[in-house]
C-alpha cells in the first residue's frame, strides 16, 4: 500500500509538470513581436523618427560630445608645445595623459550613477559645464601640476559620452531607430580627430601660442545650456510602450516609485544578465587589443619599419579615417538587423572583431609597409561598427534604470581590465621577444585574443532574446502591480514574482512565486534543501535572485541591500546565528537599534521593550552573549530583531536546537508580535507547530513551489507530507 | 642593569612608533580579522608624499600635511576597495593579499608624482623644538612624537568608543550577515576602517620619519612588524588601549636592552622570549573570539570540480608528469651553468613549499617561519656535510629540523591561526638575527663553549660533497640531484596523502572537535604535521646551502618564508602541484626574465594580488582546467576513433602532440 501512494507521487500531477517543465526550460522566450526594436519589413526612417521626436536631442549631444572629443586630440597635439612651456620630458607628459584617461572613467562611473537616478540631462549639461570652465583655465596654468590637476577636473566633461548620452538617446527615440541614433552620436568621435583638430590647430598657429587653443572648450557653455532646456524622457518609456502595445494592454497604470538601487547592486544585476556577462568579458578582453595595439604599434614601426614622428602620425592619421568607412556600416545594418533578430548585431560584433585581428596580425607580417598600412586601414574599418552593435544591445537588455551604469561599465571593463592586463602582458611578451621583433611578437598575441573575444560574443548573442524576455517580464510585472494599485486592492506586505536562484551554476530556486497579505501569520514549510532559506535570503537582501522580482509593501526591494531593506521595516532571524558571541548583551541589542542611532529617544524605548519583554537578559547585560544558552541567545536574537518593531518579520528556524519549552515561549511572543499587526512569515520543520501558528502555508520542494493554502489544506496532501515527514506527523494530526 | 632616563624617554619614544603601528594592526584585526601586511606601508607613500609637497612644491609644512593625510586615506580606502572581495575568503589568502598590496605600494613611492626628487633632504618637520637629558639630545621629530603619537591615540580610541562605528567594527567582524540584517553597512564600515587605518599609517610614517637618512620608502621590516604584532597580541588584538600601552612597554624593553646588553643576538633572543610568553599568556584572552575565521571556509576559494575518478584523466595527469620530468632532466644537458643552477634552485625551493604545503594545506597552520626550518638544515650541513655522507647527512638534517619545528610548534596546540604566523615569524627573526649571527656561544653555567651558529655569519663556504660515489660538483650533476630530490618528495608527500596522512591532517584543521569525537589524536596529529613539515625543510636546507656553497645570514632572511607563503598561496593552497608551480612561478619567472621590469611587477605583489583576487585555486588550478581539457580532447578522440569509418592510423598520430602539451 504505502508504495503505491509513493509511486504515485513519483509522477506529479501535470499541471505541475507543466509549469515545472516551463520554467526549467533556458529557451522561455518572448514572442518576438513584443521585442522593442523588433517588427516586419523596414524600420522607419530616421528622418520621420527625429521629426516626430525633435532633432533637438540628438543634434545637441553630439555638438556636447564633440567639443570635448576636439580638445582632447587638440591637446595631444599640442603634446611638444606644453613640454617646451613646462619644461618637462616625455615621460612627464605621458603621466599627464594618462591620469587624464584615468580622471575621465573615475568620473564616469559617479555621473552614471548619478544619471540613473536623477535627470540625465542635467548631468550631461553640468559636466559640460564644468568642463567648459576648467578646460580654458589650463591655458592659464603656471606650471605642470595646475596643468594637470585642472585637466583631471575637466575631463569630466569625457566621462558622459558614451555613458550618460546613450542613455538619453536610448529613451529620446524609439527603439526603431536606436543603431541609426548612436551612429549619428558617434559620429562625434571621427568629427574630433578631423574637424574639431583642424579647429585647434588652426587656433593655436593663428595664435602661435597653444594656449588659445584651449579656448576652444568654451564653445561647449551655450551647448550645456541648451541641453538643460531639453525634455528629460522617463527612463524605459520606449520600451514600455512598445511591450504594453503589443501585448493589448492598456498604457496606462501608475507607476510605484523606483527603488535607489546602489552602485554594487546594480553592477551584481547586470553581470547576472548574461548577454550582457559575456559582451562585457569580451570589451575587457578587447581592451587589450584597444590599448596594446597603439601602445606597441608605435613600437612596431619604429623597430620594424624605422619610421620617425612625423612619418607614424601620417600613417595613423590614414588608418585613423577608416573610422568613417565603419559607421555608415553600423548605420545601416545595426537597425535593420536588430529588427528581424535581436542577437544579430552581436554576432556581427563578432565578426568585426574576428576579423580585425585576423588582418591586424596579417598586417605586422607584410613585406611593404603601404600593405601594413592597407590591412590595419582595412581591420580597423572593420573593428568599427563593433561599438554600436554592443551599444545597441547592451541598451536593449539592460534594465532602464540601470541603463548609463551599464554603458560605464563597458568603459571600465575595456579600460581597466583589458589595457591594464594588456600593458602589462604584452610588455612583458615584448620585452622577452627581443628589441627588433619584440614589438611584432607581443601584437601577435592580439590575433588570437580577438577570437576568443568574438566567441564570447557569439556565445552572448545566443542569450539576447532570453535577456529582452526578462526585460519584457519587468515591464510588464510593474504594469500588473500598477494595475493592481490603480484597482486600490490591498498592497500584499510580500510578493514574489517568478524567482530564480544560483549559487554558482547548481539552481536552487526556480520560478518562485508567492504573495503574503499584510498582517497575515504564514509557514514556509519543506525539506533540507528545498531553498527555504535562500528564499528569505533574497527577500531580506542578503543575497540577489537571477530572475524575478520581490516587492516588500509593494515597493520594489529586489535588488535592495540588507541595511536599505531594513528601513522598509522588514527584519530577519535566521536561528542559531543572530548574535555576536564577542559582545556583551548590551552591546548585542545596541546593535539592534543601530538602524536608528540617529534617534536617541527611540533607541532607548526600544531597548526598555525588549527589557519588558525579556526580563532574564536585563539581568545579563555585561555578560558576553557567547556565554548565554541556546534558547537565551534565541531570546536575545529575538529582542534585537524586534527593536526595530519590523511590520514584516521572517523567521528561519526558530526552533532550531531548542527544547521545546524555549520553543513554546518564543512562539508565544512570535504570536503576540503578529497579533499587533506585524506580518510574520516562519520557516518551520514542524507541520505540527506550523498547523497550530500559521493559516496558511508554502510548501517548496527543490526549489518549487509545490503548495500555496490554507495550512488545513496541507494535511490533504499526503503526496507532499508522506515522503518528507515519512508519515508520522501526518498520522499523529490526522 | 643601569637604566638611564634617556634611555627610557628614548624607549618611550620608539614604543609610541610602534604603538601606532600596533593600533592600526588592531582596527583592522578587529573590523575584517586580517592580519595587515601592509599597515606599515599604507602611510609610507604619503610620508614621501609629504616630502614631495614640502621641497618640490614649496607648499606651506601644514597644507602639506594635510594633503599627504588625505592621500592616505584615499590608499586605505582603495585597499578595501581591492581586497574587499577576499574578505569571506581563507584568512591566509587574505593575508598573502595584504603582502602583495604593501609590494604595490612600495611601487607607488616610485611614481613620478609622489618621489621627491632628492631623497637625501632632512625629513620636514613643522616647528623645532629639542632638549636634552645629560649629554643625550633629542630633536625635534622625537619631541613631536613624544606629544602627537599619544594624541593621535586618544583620537582613535574615542572614535571607536563613542562613535556607533566602533561597535558595528566589532559587531562585524563577528557575524557579517546579522550585522547586515541589523542595518549596519558592512562594506562602508569596513572602508571607515581602512580609511583610518591609512591615516594611521600616516602619522606613523610621519612621525617615526625625522631623524632617519634615507630608508623612507623602506618596506617595513619583519622585526618592526613583529614587535608591533606582540603588542597588538598583548591586546588580544581588540584592544587598543592595552595594545598601544604594551608598545611603550616593548619600546622601553627594547631601549634599555640595547643599552645594557652588548650583543643584538641577547636582544632578540629577549624579545623572541617575550613574543612567546606574550603568547602562552595571553591565549586564553585570544582565543576568546569567534573560531570561524580559523576554520571556516578554507577551501571556499576554489571551486575545482576534480575529473581523478575516470583513469583516463588519472594516465593524462601522469602522463602529464612524466614528460615534465623527463623535460626538466633533459635541460641541465642544453642550457648553460647558470640555468643548471636555477633548475636546482627552483627544485629547492618547490620542496620547501611542499614542506609548507603539508603545514598550512592541509593541517591549516600558518607558519611565517619555514625558512627558519630551511637555515636549521643550512646549519647542519655547514657544521657536518663535511664529515657525514650526505646520503646520512639528509635524513639527520631533516629528523632534527622535524624536533625543532615541533618545538616551535608546540603553541599550535593550545592557539590557532594567525596567532601561530606570529610566533613563527618570530621564530625566524630570532634564527637569522640571533642563531646564525652568532657563530659561538658560552653556554651559561657549565660554561662551555658552544658553535651553533653559521661559521662566518657574513660568507660561510661549504664544498659540495658526493652522492653515493656521484660528484655533485657541477652544476648539471647538482641539477639532476635536485630534481632527483623534488621527485623523491613529490613521491613522498603523495604516499602520506594517499596512506591518509593528509586525510587526518585535513579533518582536524576543518573541525577539530568533530575530528576529535572521532578518534583522532588531535595533538599528536598536529605534532605530526610540524615534524614532517621541518623534515622536509630541513633536508631542503641541506640542498640549498649546498647549491648555493656560499652563503651569509641574509640567505635566510625572514622575508623568504613571506616567500614561501607566496608561492604556496599562489600555487594553490593545499595541492601538491601548486607547490611546485608556485616555486616555478615566484623563483624562476624572475630568474628567467629578472632584468625586465614588467616581469618583476608580475611575480610580485600585483602579479600576487591578481591571482589572488582574480585566480584564488591558484596555478594548480588552470592546470587541472588544462587537464581536463586534454582528458576531453583525448576521449572525443577516441570516441572518433572507434566510430566508423576507421581512420585509427592518423589519428593515433594527432594523439601525440597532445600528450606532450601537457607538459608544455
Amino acid at each position: 500500500m504505502a508504495d503505491q501512494v509513493l509511486f504515485d507521487f513519483a509522477v506529479p500531477d501535470e499541471l505541475l509538470e507543466e509549469v515545472v517543465a516551463k520554467s526549467r526550460d533556458p529557451d522561455v522566450i518572448a514572442d518576438i513581436g513584443v521585442m522593442p526594436g523588433t517588427g516586419e519589413g523596414k524600420p522607419p526612417s530616421l528622418v520621420g523618427i527625429l521629426r516626430s521626436n525633435g532633432f533637438a536631442p540628438l543634434v545637441l549631444l553630439t555638438a556636447a560630445a564633440l567639443v570635448p572629443g576636439s580638445f582632447q586630440n587638440g591637446i595631444a597635439l599640442i603634446g611638444t608645445n606644453l613640454e617646451h612651456s613646462f619644461h618637462i620630458h616625455d615621460a612627464a607628459l605621458g603621466a599627464v595623459t594618462f591620469v587624464a584617461s584615468v580622471s575621465q572613467l573615475l568620473w564616469a562611473v559617479p555621473l552614471a550613477v548619478w544619471a540613473d537616478r536623477g535627470s540625465r540631462k542635467v548631468v550631461a549639461g553640468v559636466a559640460l559645464l564644468i568642463f567648459s570652465v576648467f578646460a580654458p583655465l589650463m591655458g592659464l596654468a603656471p606650471n605642470v601640476w595646475a596643468f594637470t590637476f585642472i585637466y583631471l577636473v575637466a575631463s569630466i566633461g569625457y566621462g558622459v559620452n558614451n555613458t550618460v548620452h546613450n542613455s538619453y538617446l536610448a529613451d529620446a527615440y524609439p527603439t526603431e531607430g536606436r543603431g541609426r541614433v548612436f551612429s549619428w552620436h558617434n559620429l562625434s568621435d571621427p568629427l574630433s580627430q578631423t574637424v574639431g583638430i583642424l579647429i585647434f590647430g588652426y587656433i593655436v598657429t593663428v595664435a602661435h601660442n597653444w594656449r588659445w587653443g584651449t579656448f576652444v572648450a568654451l564653445a561647449g557653455i551655450p551647448i550645456a545650456l541648451a541641453l538643460f532646456t531639453l525634455r528629460e524622457p522617463d527612463k524605459g518609456q520606449n520600451e514600455q510602450s512598445h511591450i504594453l502595445k503589443a501585448s493589448g494592454m492598456d498604457l496606462h497604470s501608475q507607476q510605484a516609485e523606483a527603488p535607489r538601487v546602489l552602485l554594487g547592486s546594480a553592477v551584481t544585476r547586470l553581470l547576472r544578465i548574461r548577454s550582457i556577462y559575456y559582451e562585457l568579458v569580451a570589451v575587457a578582453i578587447l581592451g587589450f587589443a584597444g590599448v596594446g595595439a597603439p601602445l606597441f604599434g608605435n613600437l612596431y614601426f619604429v623597430r620594424r619599419w624605422g619610421l620617425d614622428t612625423a612619418q607614424r602620425s601620417e600613417v595613423y592619421s590614414i588608418i585613423g579615417l577608416a573610422a568613417f568607412l565603419g559607421l555608415p556600416v553600423a548605420y545601416v545594418v545595426g537597425d535593420r538587423y536588430f529588427r528581424r533578430a535581436p542577437e544579430r548585431p552581436l554576432v556581427i560584433a563578432g565578426f568585426c572583431i574576428t576579423a580585425y585581428g585576423g588582418l591586424f596580425v596579417a598586417s605586422l607580417y607584410m613585406p611593404q609597409l603601404w600593405m601594413v598600412v592597407t590591412l590595419q586601414f582595412l581591420a580597423n574599418a572593420a573593428v568599427s561598427p563593433l561599438a554600436i552593435c554592443i551599444f545597441l544591445t547592451l541598451a536593449a537588455t539592460a534594465p532602464p534604470e540601470m541603463r548609463t551604469i551599464c554603458f560605464a561599465m563597458f568603459g571600465v571593463y575595456s579600460l581597466v581590465f583589458g589595457a591594464f592586463a594588456g600593458g602589462v602582458i604584452l610588455g612583458a611578451v615584448s620585452d622577452a621577444a627581443g628589441y627588433l621583433h619584440g614589438p611584432t611578437v607581443a601584437l601577435t598575441l592580439i590575433g588570437p585574443v580577438c577570437l576568443v573575444g568574438g566567441i564570447l560574443l557569439f556565445i552572448g548573442s545566443r542569450y539576447v532574446k532570453r535577456d529582452i524576455t526578462l526585460v519584457i517580464e519587468d515591464v510588464l510585472e510593474r504594469h500588473a502591480e500598477g494595475k493592481r494599485r490603480q484597482a486600490g486592492r490591498a498592497v500584499p506586505a510580500l510578493q514574489v514574482h517568478n524567482l530564480d536562484f544560483f549559487y554558482g551554476s547548481n539552481q536552487v530556486l526556480f520560478d518562485v512565486n508567492l504573495e503574503v497579505g499584510q498582517g497575515e501569520m504564514v509557514a514556509l514549510l519543506g525539506t533540507n534543501g528545498a531553498g527555504k532559506s535562500t528564499l528569505l535570503r533574497a527577500v531580506s537582501g542578503l543575497d540577489h535572485p537571477h530572475r524575478g522580482v520581490i516587492r516588500i509593501f509593494g515597493i520594489n526591494c529586489t535588488y535592495l541591500e540588507p541595511e536599505q531593506i531594513i528601513d522598509q521595516e522588514v527584519a530577519l532571524l535566521v536561528g542559531g546565528k543572530m548574535t555576536f558571541p564577542g559582545l556583551t548583551v548590551r552591546d548585542n541589542l545596541r546593535i539592534g537599534g543601530y538602524s536608528m542611532r540617529r534617534q536617541g529617544t527611540r533607541v532607548r524605548s526600544a531597548l526598555d521593550e525588549a527589557m519588558d519583554r525579556f526580563p532574564e537578559l536585563s539581568t545579563r547585560l555585561d555578560q558576553s552573549a557567547g556565554t548565554l544558552s541556546g534558547g537565551e541567545q534565541q531570546m536575545l536574537a529575538l529582542a534585537r530583531v524586534m527593536m526595530t518593531a519590523p511590520k514584516l518579520l521572517l523567521i528561519d528556524e526558530l526552533a532550531l536546537g531548542l527544547a521545546p519549552k524555549a520553543v513554546d515561549r518564543l512562539m508565544g511572543i512570535v504570536r503576540e508580535v503578529n497579533g499587533q499587526g506585524t506580518t510574520v512569515v516562519l520557516v518551520e520543520q514542524s507541520v505540527n507547530r506550523a498547523m497550530s501558528l500559521a493559516e496558511h502555508a508554502f510548501f517548496l520542494e527543490r526549489g518549487e513551489v509545490r503548495f500555496d493554502g490554507p495550512t488545513s489544506g496541507l494535511l490533504q496532501r499526503d503526496d507532499l507530507l508522506r515522503p518528507v515527514f515519512l508519515g508520522s506527523a501526518v498520522t499523529g494530526l490526522g | 642593569m643601569s637604566v638611564p632616563s634617556f634611555v627610557l624617554v628614548n624607549g618611550v619614544i620608539t614604543g609610541l612608533s610602534y604603538g601606532l603601528l600596533a593600533l592600526g594592526l588592531v582596527l583592522i584585526y578587529r573590523t575584517n580579522r586580517v592580519l595587515n601586511f601592509a599597515q606599515g606601508q599604507l602611510g609610507v607613500v604619503a610620508a614621501v608624499f609629504l616630502v614631495k609637497c614640502y621641497y618640490d612644491f614649496g607648499f606651506n609644512y601644514w597644507f602639506a600635511l594635510v594633503l599627504a593625510l588625505a592621500l592616505a586615506a584615499v590608499i586605505g580606502a582603495l585597499s578595501e576597495l581591492l581586497l574587499r572581495r577576499l574578505f569571506d575568503r581563507p584568512r591566509m589568502l587574505v593575508m598573502v593579499a595584504t603582502i602583495g598590496l604593501s609590494q604595490v605600494l612600495f611601487v607607488f613611492t616610485a611614481l613620478p608624482f609622489i618621489r621627491p626628487k632628492s631623497l637625501f633632504r632632512p625629513f620636514p618637520v613643522p616647528v623645532d623644538v629639542s632638549f636634552h637629558i645629560g649629554t643625550y639630545l633629542f630633536a625635534s621629530g622625537q619631541v613631536i612624537t613624544l606629544v602627537v603619537a599619544p594624541l593621535v591615540a586618544i583620537g582613535l580610541a574615542a572614535f571607536v568608543k563613542w562613535s556607533p562605528w566602533g561597535l558595528a567594527m566589532r559587531a562585524m567582524a563577528q557575524n557579517s550577515d546579522s550585522a547586515r540584517l541589523s542595518g549596519v553597512w558592512v562594506r562602508r564600515t569596513s572602508t571607515v576602517a581602512w580609511t583610518l587605518a591609512g591615516v594611521l599609517s600616516a602619522f606613523t610614517a610621519i612621525l617615526a620619519s625625522p631623524g632617519q637618512t634615507s630608508s623612507l620608502t623602506e618596506v617595513l621590516s619583519p622585526e618592526l612588524l613583529l614587535l608591533a604584532l606582540t603588542a597588538a597580541m598583548v591586546g588580544a588584538m581588540v584592544n587598543l588601549t592595552v595594545a598601544f600601552v604594551a608598545a611603550i612597554g616593548i619600546g622601553v624593553v627594547q631601549a634599555i636592552l640595547v643599552w645594557n646588553l652588548n650583543s643584538t643576538a641577547q636582544v632578540d633572543l629577549v624579545l623572541f622570549a617575550m613574543v612567546l610568553a606574550v603568547l602562552l599568556v595571553r591565549i586564553a584572552a585570544l582565543r576568546t573570539g569567534p573560531r570561524g575565521e580559523e576554520r571556516s571556509g578554507w577551501m571556499e576559494g576554489s571551486h575545482r570540480q576534480l575529473r581523478t575518478d575516470s583513469p583516463l584523466r588519472r594516465r593524462v595527469g601522469a602522463s602529464g608528469v612524466v614528460v615534465a620530468v623527463v623535460v626538466v632532466a633533459l635541460l641541465p644537458l642544453v642550457v648553460s651553468t647558470g640555468r643548471s643552477f636555477l633548475i636546482s634552485q627552483i627544485c629547492i625551493y618547490a620542496v620547501v613549499a611542499l614542506s609548507l604545503t603539508v603545514l598550512t594545506g592541509w593541517a591549516g597552520q600558518v607558519s611565517l617561519g619555514q625558512f627558519g626550518l630551511v637555515a636549521c638544515g643550512a646549519l647542519m650541513a655547514a657544521h657536518l656535510g663535511a664529515s657525514i655522507p650526505l646520503v646520512l647527512l639528509m635524513p639527520f638534517a631533516g629528523a632534527v629540523t622535524a624536533v625543532i619545528a615541533v618545538i616551535v610548534g608546540l603553541p599550535a596546540l593550545r592557539v590557532r591561526g594567525l596567532y601561530l604566523a606570529v610566533s613563527t615569524l618570530a621564530f625566524s627573526v630570532w634564527f637569522m638575527g640571533a642563531v646564525l649571527a652568532t657563530p659561538c656561544w658560552n653556554l651559561p653555567l657549565v660554561n662551555r663553549r658552544l658553535c651553533t651558529g653559521l661559521p662566518n655569519p657574513q660568507s660561510t663556504l661549504i664544498n659540495r660533497p658526493t652522492f653515493l660515489g656521484i660528484g655533485l660538483g657541477s652544476e648539471r650533476s647538482f641539477a639532476w640531484f635536485s630534481l632527483a630530490v623534488l621527485v623523491a618528495s613529490v613521491l613522498m608527500v603523495r604516499l602520506w596523502r594517499d596512506r591518509g596522512v593528509a586525510r587526518r591532517l585535513i579533518s582536524v584543521r576543518d573541525n577539530e572537535v568533530g575530528a576529535g569525537a572521532m578518534g583522532i589524536p588531535l595533538a599528536r596529529s598536529k605534532v605530526l604535521a610540524f615534524a614532517l613539515s621541518g623534515f622536509m625543510a630541513g633536508y631542503a636546507g641541506v640542498c640549498l646551502a649546498f647549491a648555493t656553497e656560499r652563503f651569509s645570514t641574509a640567505t635566510f632572511d625572514p622575508t623568504f618564508s613571506i616567500l614561501v607563503v607566496s608561492m604556496v598561496v599562489i600555487g594553490g593552497l593545499d595541492s601538491i602541484a601548486g607547490a611546485v608551480l608556485g616555486a616555478l612561478y615566484l623563483v624562476g619567472l624572475p630568474a628567467l626574465f629578472g632584468t625586465t621590469a614588467t616581469i618583476q611587477f608580475l611575480t610580485s605583489g600585483l602579479g600576487l594580488l591578481a591571482f589572488i583576487l582574480y585566480l584564488p585555486g591558484g596555478l594548480a588550478e588552470l592546470l587541472h582546467r588544462f587537464g581536463d581539457l586534454v582528458t576531453l580532447g583525448v576521449e572525443q578522440l577516441g570516441r572518433r576513433r572507434d566510430a566508423p569509418p576507421p581512420m585509427s592510423g592518423r589519428l593515433d598520430a594527432g594523439l601525440d602532440p597532445v600528450a606532450g602539451e601537457v607538459a608544455g
